[in-house]
């Protein structure tokens, strides 16, 4: 490609992408910003109220705390699932693999009301445990699958030799496994963080009344109106920034691990 | 045979989740959209009820629209933004973290930035009146809440090209590249190099995440809640809506709503499927 065409696609690209951060950093430090006013009067808006009005720091803390036992849990359920997966070869594999695609391919809005009537009948729905196991049927087969491909390139010979000198099961998953296949594991953790944090509608159908993540607090201010927006920016940099500075320290890792996912279509 | 029960004994907590959370909550839906509110069997009536009806086919044809448009848009511009960036230049990894950061903007959050940047009394339309472009809101184009879905469509390009755009760029880094560089040793021209050798290598990677993103723009809910328009509802809001109506005798025909989702989408995957054995064996 020619160098001018390059610059301008690139260019018009960037500015594209970056333009709707403008008119969110505006109202997030606004609290009236009407039509036709380019820029609106800066009373440092919601971010004021942020102490005072504990809904959004109450709503990022639960946010917080639920998506890391989410990603934990899905890890420790799916690593030695994605292990055999990733190194072995065994019958019925490639139907294991297709299986696991269902609950990431398919959209919630599909199955979050037969969820909700079998929750009942267990007597999870409206509970937190419910929330959490709801979580956790989209996360385990989705991280099984990010952790399968990454193991695809794992040397088991490793572990072997190991084994071979006499290193027990957990001596050789903690000094030997985990340390070999670090990256790949953050990687898959930070792309499962990022889904479980952006969840609205199970945590909406499934959650108790009155417990409130990020989005399920964000998704009704929006049609309160325009005296809402100030509000509504601040909550979504609260939203946004965690999975930035996420992307942001893992950079490296991605940058050498998005190849191999890639081929699994997944990232 | 330890290894063999270690392999079970590994994916039995996987498998007891999704038996019990996910497969039984399929035929618990499935089972639902052949009954009545009162779970009582009627065979097919709600599908026959569904399929006739004229909002059903309306709302079917515009989530249709809406995901097609989207990811064919999002296609073409990803495509063209990943042959822009695939080889070096000054500013490089800038352009590569701008191309990427949105990945960090979960779709609610890009339907809300979006209003505040686009609605008729949104930013662009200051920025336009300011330059005398328009006099008031109201001439400003109608995009967001708009029955077309101009606004919809927005949200998912802007969200899904970077997407596709990475997908792609790690295929024309890799190995696409050096074939590309032989054949342009063998005197190749420009053109006939672009659709004999770079086009080939992308289309599979393109094709797989194009799908995903078709489905993900197909079934998404939070986005048309945000800026759809009450005239044209995709089938997501739609099933929101029917299931949560106070009435209980609309839930069935969202049951059978859900399930038509699934086999459109299932039917898409089947096709992908088959189209790419085919070209395999083609290949082979």
């Amino acid at each position: 490609m020619r160098r001018t065409s390059r610059t301008v696609i690139v260019l018009i690209a960037s500015l594209v992408l970056l333009l709707p951060l403008i008119p969110l950093l505006l109202w997030s430090f606004a609290s009236r910003w009407r039509y036709p006013e380019v820029l609106p009067s800066f009373d440092g808006g919601y971010w004021l109220s942020l102490g005072s009005d504990t809904r959004v720091l109450e709503a990022f803390g639960a946010s917080l705390i639920l998506s890391t036992l989410v990603v934990l849990s899905s890890l420790t359920l799916s690593f030695f699932a994605a292990k055999n997966l990733g190194t072995r070869t065994f019958r019925g594999k490639r139907a294991i693999e297709i299986a696991l695609l269902v609950p990431t391919f398919f959209p919630p809005i599909a199955i979050v009301f037969g969820m909700q009537r079998v929750f009942v009948q267990l007597h999870l729905y409206s509970s937190l445990l419910g929330l959490f196991i709801a979580q956790l049927v989209f996360y385990v087969p989705y991280m099984t699958l990010l952790l399968s491909v990454m193991f695809e390139n794992y040397d088991i010979a490793l572990e072997q030799q190991a084994a071979t000198l006499g290193v027990g099961p957990l001596k050789r998953l903690f000094s030997v496994t985990l340390p070999e296949v670090r990256s790949g594991v953050i990687v898959s953790c930070i792309f499962c963080f990022i889904g479980s944090w952006s969840v609205y509608l199970l945590t909406n159908v499934i959650a108790p009344p009155g417990f409130k993540t990020l989005p399920t607090l964000l998704f009704p201010m929006m049609s309160v109106g325009n005296n809402s927006y100030s509000m509504v920016a601040v909550t979504i940099i609260l939203f946004i920034a965690p999975i930035l500075l996420v992307i942001a320290l893992g950079s490296n890792m991605l940058a050498k691990n998005r190849l191999d996912a890639k081929k699994a279509g997944l990232l | 045979m330890r290894s063999r029960l270690s392999l079970i004994g590994s994916f039995l907590p996987l498998a007891l989740l999704m038996a019990l959370a996910y497969l039984w909550p399929v035929l618990v839906t499935v089972q639902a959209s052949f009954a009545d509110d009162a779970g009582v069997f009627v065979g097919a009536q709600n599908y026959e009820d569904t399929l006739t009806s004229y909002y059903f086919i309306d709302s079917l044809l515009f989530s249709l629209k809406v995901s097609l448009v989207s990811t064919l848009v999002s296609m073409i511009l990803a495509v063209v933004l990943a042959l822009a960036l695939r080889e070096t230049f000054v500013g490089k990894k800038l352009a590569l973290f701008i191309c990427q950061y949105n990945l960090s903007v979960p779709r609610m959050a890009a339907a809300m930035i979006m209003v505040f940047l686009i609605s008729q009394t949104g930013w662009l339309s200051s920025l336009a009146h300011e330059m005398g472009i328009y006099d008031s809101a109201a001439q400003f184009p109608f995009w967001v809440y708009d029955a077309g879905g101009v606004g919809l469509i927005t949200v998912f390009v802007w969200k899904f090209t970077p997407y596709i755009c990475m997908s792609v760029l790690g295929i024309l880094q890799g190995a696409s590249l050096e074939y590309e560089h032989q054949a342009a040793t063998l005197g190749i021209g420009r053109v006939k190099r672009f659709v004999h050798v770079v086009l080939p290598s992308i289309i599979p990677a393109t094709a797989v995440a194009s799908i995903l993103v078709f489905a993900a723009s197909f079934g998404d809910y939070e986005v048309p809640a945000i800026l759809g328009s009450a005239q044209s509802r995709p089938l997501s809001v739609m099933v929101y809506l029917k299931y949560l109506d106070p009435h209980l005798r609309d839930r069935p025909e969202a049951f059978v709503i859900m399930v038509i989702m699934t086999l459109v989408l299932m039917a898409i995957i089947v096709t992908y499927w088959l189209c790419a054995t085919r070209s395999e064996r083609n290949a082979s």
